[in-house]
């Protein structure tokens, strides 16, 4: 006991709700495997049975707090040359390299006491997430198409279960419409819809994380992953949820999308149906690997760099240079903002990849690296715009 | 010099194809100095280089598209061959002088094209006969809808040309352009010269435009990078001038010909994924295509060695027809390279099945369908055949259209859908009995469709938001696209035109729920009897909706007579224009409208048919058999209907001509009525007043079987009764071929339905 109070320790501020919650309690795990004898602190996850309470112990203290990527191998080296004796991790951790094989985090994280609705390999179980209102910070959220699940269901005759916030409203109505014979189980309780999906045989993924993860810690035979919103690196770069070579996954690449107004999500839908396609893990991964494939050169991207823009839209920047400094506003972009894909001029990717599917396709496969270059290299010359024309919804 | 080397050109082709040619010639003539062209004639350019008989070495120059230029001129100007013989199409950019050389080559003749300038989009249309199957595979029609965006994309006025006769492609291009100039088909060289002198120019698959346009002075040329024109799909082409900033790529998925009767719904499949690309993107996908390498191994599992000797002619010749391994180590070594086919597959199927996999063949990811389907198609489900036993088509609009190309379906775009009922089993209150003709006269499966039903269907009716009403085929759409499940006796003409058609909505009472009463053929009474009047009992008692009205057109009496009977002829009612479209904010539209209903059992429209039925007393009157006559109609005569009706007089049968009586009075005769006989015809609709338990006795002709009256004595628990006989042979429209009955089994049928209603008669008593 003695020897156990004075290891180091790894501090886990809280972040998000429960799924991010054992996301960052997984690389708190990962880096303790690095660490014999490394505490954590601060992760109190009861339904799972997971208690760390919070630990008072001495620094030195580092603090790592980017959002997806932790150093893990470098915090336990220098834990382990004494440099450090206590990490403030705050970050989300979303990547697969921040995790321990499957079968370690499947014994950590135990399946709770509670009787699950066990499903077997003739369902397909969908959780499914609705925002009441869709929230305007997670645009990377998008709801799974009603025309995905029908494309699976076709593909497999399995029969829907969908699980989750299924209460009727414009989405789960459609569902409810273009699946009679489906089941819909609203129990009201995520830690029930996440045994359940645990157990699922066959699965498809939300945008979420919580099902996520629910499904990579299962035994299913198949798992029905749409490489969409968050979990398209091209749209979030930081994250890296793609388990490649696990064969129960299979991909389906998406264009580009963002989350909508429920009111207009069967439009925005049906507008990028034609455009989803499965493909194998090989071919996925090179895309990603050789993107951007077709960027446009950096002078391209130069001639069209409007500075007002710039330092009106970041603010930050506006405070390192000062407000109307066009030449520091220029250097700052080809230094720093070129490489963070900061928007060279004014343009609203989620109007631009609801209005033009193609565009949002080719970002997807990796042609270019995000809608600003993409516009530069044919999107203008296509006759595309950048913005709506004053109210012009893209609806329409 | 009246001695150098001379390059004879046979003639190929139409008059672009041979200019083509002999810009060959010009540029051989360019590389070896004092050789001579013979054989060309284009009189419309001034060009004349008689044959020229000249001793050898000849050489013969034949491979279709590519030329060995710097083979042949070498050995020509060393002598090693005195004459080439050429008859080649040499479609490739490399084969060609360069541009203005071949501008002044063809100099523009005596003739005035019309000029149009800077504002005009000069659009070539490619027509004849690439409309017809069996026209060259990789010469698609040039989608409307690629026009369509380049007049959006640029805002010019289009000038359609060329070959712009009247046909369904035409007319969807004047539908959609109702402002464009559309200019008759004219002299060739006129044509030719009108594209040349135009500023701006768009065309499809065509050698013609497109030697016209590249030989233009044009500021902009949008070039369909699709079929011929697309290296993907054939890859001896190279008629993509890189580099040329006149020019805008637009890359098409690979896709083929189709009947022409099928291009609207082929076009729109692959609307989507057509998009312009940069030169450079364009250039470098086909310089690294393909960028996923042929599984080998995995092509090789699926080897179809039968296949390959019979479909590879050169290569069983060379190993042996019966050689399996031989064509194996072929395919291993040579044929995967030169993308020979390893199995069946139809590349026309599969490329318009799959839009996608179309798209990415085109832009280089794959070498050709076969591989796609290895690496990609075979893990998404995809088959490389259509099924046999599939009768549906790609193009079929039932199924794959309605998702894709239409607007959604009716159920997803419902803001409620109602289940009217649910299905259940049938009860054994009736019997169906069929003759032995029905085995003898129709195929097993028509026959099939007159047996007894097990159970009745669901309905549901749908509460739809801000939708428009055509009245000319009376179908909702919703955004500009028809909802498919509304498109009801529609031929694939009203079916193109639909999708084009601008809608400019009358606007109704927003207020208001509109519930749909009639669909198109509402005029005709067998269809307002079953199908509108279900639809307008249901929607107003079942009220989804504090305010609601009928939308109807303007009605006949009878129709008014018929809707009184049920107590609905003082709703509230929207009368519709005929050729008029309406934007309803509310609207109700009931599956009894649909294509459905004739075919199925309907417990809910039959509650309709039993509340008109009671509205009515028996008739005092009436016979208990009567016999529903055709007197009044020219179709589908049956020839010996007034002998029949003779026989039946005599028999005691009451003979009723319905379409003579008002229908009140036709639902009392038939109410009181226990058999009746007819054949097919609208009259027979009024069974549907006859007491549960009653006999229908259907005489139906062999060309006609119409299975909508068994269907509805099904719904009314009536006992049917059907012999088949036999109609003129002939094709076209059945309505208009004329059959006989068979009195005798008319006779003895009768005899057999007396004791069968005598026996039951005695069972009750």
């Amino acid at each position: 006991m003695a020897g156990a109070t004075d290891g180091p320790v790894f501090h886990v501020e809280p972040r998000g709700r429960l799924g991010s919650r054992l996301i960052q309690y997984m690389a708190a795990l990962k880096l303790q495997s690095l660490v014999p004898g490394c505490r954590i602190a601060n992760v109190v996850l009861p339904e799972w049975g997971i208690d760390h309470p919070p630990i008072e112990s001495p620094g030195p203290v580092e603090f790592a707090s980017e959002h997806q990527f932790v150093d893990i191998a470098g915090l336990a080296e220098r834990i382990r040359a004494g440099k450090i004796c206590r990490v403030a991790y705050t970050g989300f951790g979303r990547r697969m390299e921040n995790f321990l094989a499957a079968d370690a985090c499947r014994e950590a994280i135990h399946t709770p006491e509670v009787m699950p609705a066990r499903f077997d390999e003739r369902h397909l179980i969908c959780p499914i997430r609705v925002a009441a209102v869709p929230d305007a910070e997670d645009p990377d959220h998008p709801l799974m198409p009603v025309e995905f699940y029908a494309d699976i269901v076709e593909e497999t005759g399995l029969t829907p279960v969908f699980i989750g916030q299924t209460t009727p409203d414009l989405y789960t109505n459609r569902l409810r419409a273009r699946f009679p014979q489906a089941l819909f189980l609203d129990r009201g309780d995520s830690i029930l819809d996440f045994a359940t999906i645990r157990q699922a045989k066959n699965i498809v993924v939300g945008v979420s994380i919580f099902t996520w993860l629910a499904a990579w810690l299962s035994h299913a035979d198949r798992i029905f992953m749409a490489v969409t919103g968050m979990f398209n690196p091209m749209q979030c770069r930081s994250v890296d949820l793609l388990p490649f070579g696990d064969i129960r996954y299979r991909f389906y690449l998406f264009p580009i999308n963002y989350a909508v107004l429920l009111e207009h999500h069967a439009t925005a839908h049906r507008r990028i149906a034609p455009f989803w396609r499965q493909v194998p893990h090989e071919v996925l991964r090179r895309r990603l690997r050789e993107a951007p494939r077709f960027d446009p050169s950096e002078e391209a991207i130069l001639a069209d760099f409007d500075p007002a823009f710039y330092l009106g839209f970041y603010g930050d920047v506006a405070k390192l240079v000062g407000a109307d400094n066009a030449e520091g506003a220029r250097a700052h972009y080809m230094r720093v903002g070129m490489r963070e894909r900061r928007l060279p001029f004014r343009l609203a990717p989620a109007w631009y990849a609801a209005r033009y599917p193609m565009a949002a396709f080719e970002v997807a496969q990796g042609d270019y690296s995000d809608f600003a270059r993409h516009y530069i290299a044919v999107g203008r010359a296509r006759g595309y715009r950048p913005l709506p024309d004053d109210g012009e919804p893209w609806w329409d | 010099m009246a001695d150098g080397p001379v390059f004879h050109v046979e003639p190929v082709g139409s008059l672009a194809h041979r200019m083509i040619q002999y810009m060959v010639a010009l540029r051989f003539a360019s590389l070896v100095p004092g050789s001579r062209i013979a054989n060309v004639h284009l009189p419309e350019w001034g060009i004349e280089h008689p044959p020229i008989d000249s001793p050898g070495p000849v050489e013969i120059a034949s491979q279709h598209q590519h030329v060995d230029m710097a083979g042949l001129t070498e050995r020509a100007r060393s002598g090693e061959s005195r004459r080439v013989i050429y008859n080649g199409f040499g479609q490739r950019l490399e084969n060609f002088p360069d541009v203005d050389f071949c501008r002044r080559m063809f100099r523009a003749p005596v003739v005035s094209p019309v000029r149009f300038d800077e504002r005009y989009l000069v659009c070539h249309v490619r027509a004849n006969e690439i409309l017809y199957a069996g026209a060259d595979p990789n010469y698609p029609l040039a989608p409307v809808e690629f026009y369509a965006g380049i007049v959006e994309q640029t805002g010019l006025i289009p000038v359609f040309m060329g070959q712009t006769a009247p046909n369904p492609y035409m007319d969807r291009i004047r539908a959609r352009f109702p402002r464009a100039v559309i200019l008759e088909t004219r002299d060739t060289v006129l044509d030719f010269e009108t594209i040349r002198q135009a500023k701006n120019i768009v065309f499809g698959v065509s050698i013609f435009a497109w030697l016209a346009a590249w030989l233009s002075h044009a500021d902009r040329i949008f070039m369909a990078v699709n079929g011929l024109f697309n290296p993907m799909q054939y890859h001896l082409v190279d008629l993509l001038p890189f580099g040329d900033s006149r020019y805008y790529f637009h890359l098409f998925p690979i896709n083929y010909a189709v009947p022409h009767t099928h291009h609207a719904a082929a076009h729109r499949r692959i609307a989507p994924f057509c998009r312009q690309v940069s030169h450079e993107v364009l250039l470098r996908q086909l310089q690294q295509a393909p960028r996923f390498d042929p599984p080998v191994t995995e092509m090789l599992a699926e080897f179809d060695p039968d296949y390959y000797l019979a479909s590879q002619g050169d290569v069983a010749a060379v190993t042996g027809a019966d050689n399996a391994e031989g064509a194996r180590h072929h395919y291993q070594h040579f044929g995967v390279g030169e993308r020979r086919p390893p199995f069946r597959l139809s590349p026309a199927w599969y490329a318009a099945r799959y839009p996608m996999a179309a798209l990415e063949v085109a832009q280089g990811d794959y070498s050709s369908f076969a591989h796609h389907y290895v690496a990609e198609g075979r893990a998404r489900g995809y088959q490389p055949l259509p099924d046999d036993d599939d009768s549906r088509s790609w193009w079929d609009t039932s199924q794959d259209v309605a998702a894709d190309v239409t607007g959604a379906s009716i159920a997803a775009l419902a803001e409620e859908v109602v289940w009217l009922e649910r299905e259940e089993p049938l009860g054994a209150g009736f019997e169906i009995s069929l003759g032995n003709s029905f085995a003898k006269l129709l195929p097993r499966d028509v026959a099939g469709l007159f047996a007894r039903r097990k159970r009745s269907e669901p309905m549901r009716t749908f509460r739809l938001h801000d939708v428009v009403l055509d009245t000319s085929m009376m179908a909702l759409f919703s955004g500009h696209r028809p909802i498919p499940e509304t498109l009801y006796m529609m031929s694939q003409d009203d079916y193109d035109y639909a999708l084009v058609k601008p809608l400019h909505p009358e606007p109704t009472d927003p207020a208001r729920h509109y519930v749909l009463g009639a669909n198109v053929s509402a005029d005709n009474y067998y269809h307002w009897m079953t199908q509108s009047l279900p639809a307008i009992d249901w929607g107003l008692r079942n009220r989804r909706h504090p305010n609601v009205a009928l939308a109807l057109p303007a009605l006949e009496p009878w129709q008014e007579e018929a809707l009184a009977l049920l107590g609905h002829a003082g709703a509230p009612r929207l009368t519709l224009e005929p050729l008029a479209h309406y934007a309803l904010a509310s609207a109700e539209y009931s599956e009894f409208l649909g294509e459905r209903l004739c075919g199925i059992v309907s417990h809910a429209a039959a509650a309709t048919y039993a509340r008109l039925r009671q509205a009515v007393a028996p008739a005092a009157d009436g016979g208990s058999e009567i016999y529903v006559a055709r007197t009044d109609s020219i179709r589908r005569v049956a020839v010996n209907e007034a002998g029949l009706i003779a026989m039946l007089e005599c028999q005691g049968v009451r003979i009723v001509v319905p379409g003579t009586l008002s229908v009140a009075r036709q639902i009392a005769i038939f109410r009181r009525a226990r058999l009746v006989i007819g054949p097919h015809g609208a009259g027979m609709s009024n069974i549907m007043a006859c007491e549960p338990g009653s006999h229908v006795y259907e005489l139906v002709p062999s060309h006609y079987p119409n299975i909508c009256f068994n269907r509805l004595a099904q719904d009314c628990g009536l006992n049917y009764w059907g012999d088949v006989f036999p109609g003129e042979a002939g094709e076209g429209n059945p309505h208009d071929r004329n059959w006989r009955i068979d009195l005798d089994v008319v006779a003895a049928r009768l005899v057999v339905i007396r004791a069968r209603i005598a026996a039951a008669g005695a069972c009750s008593e």
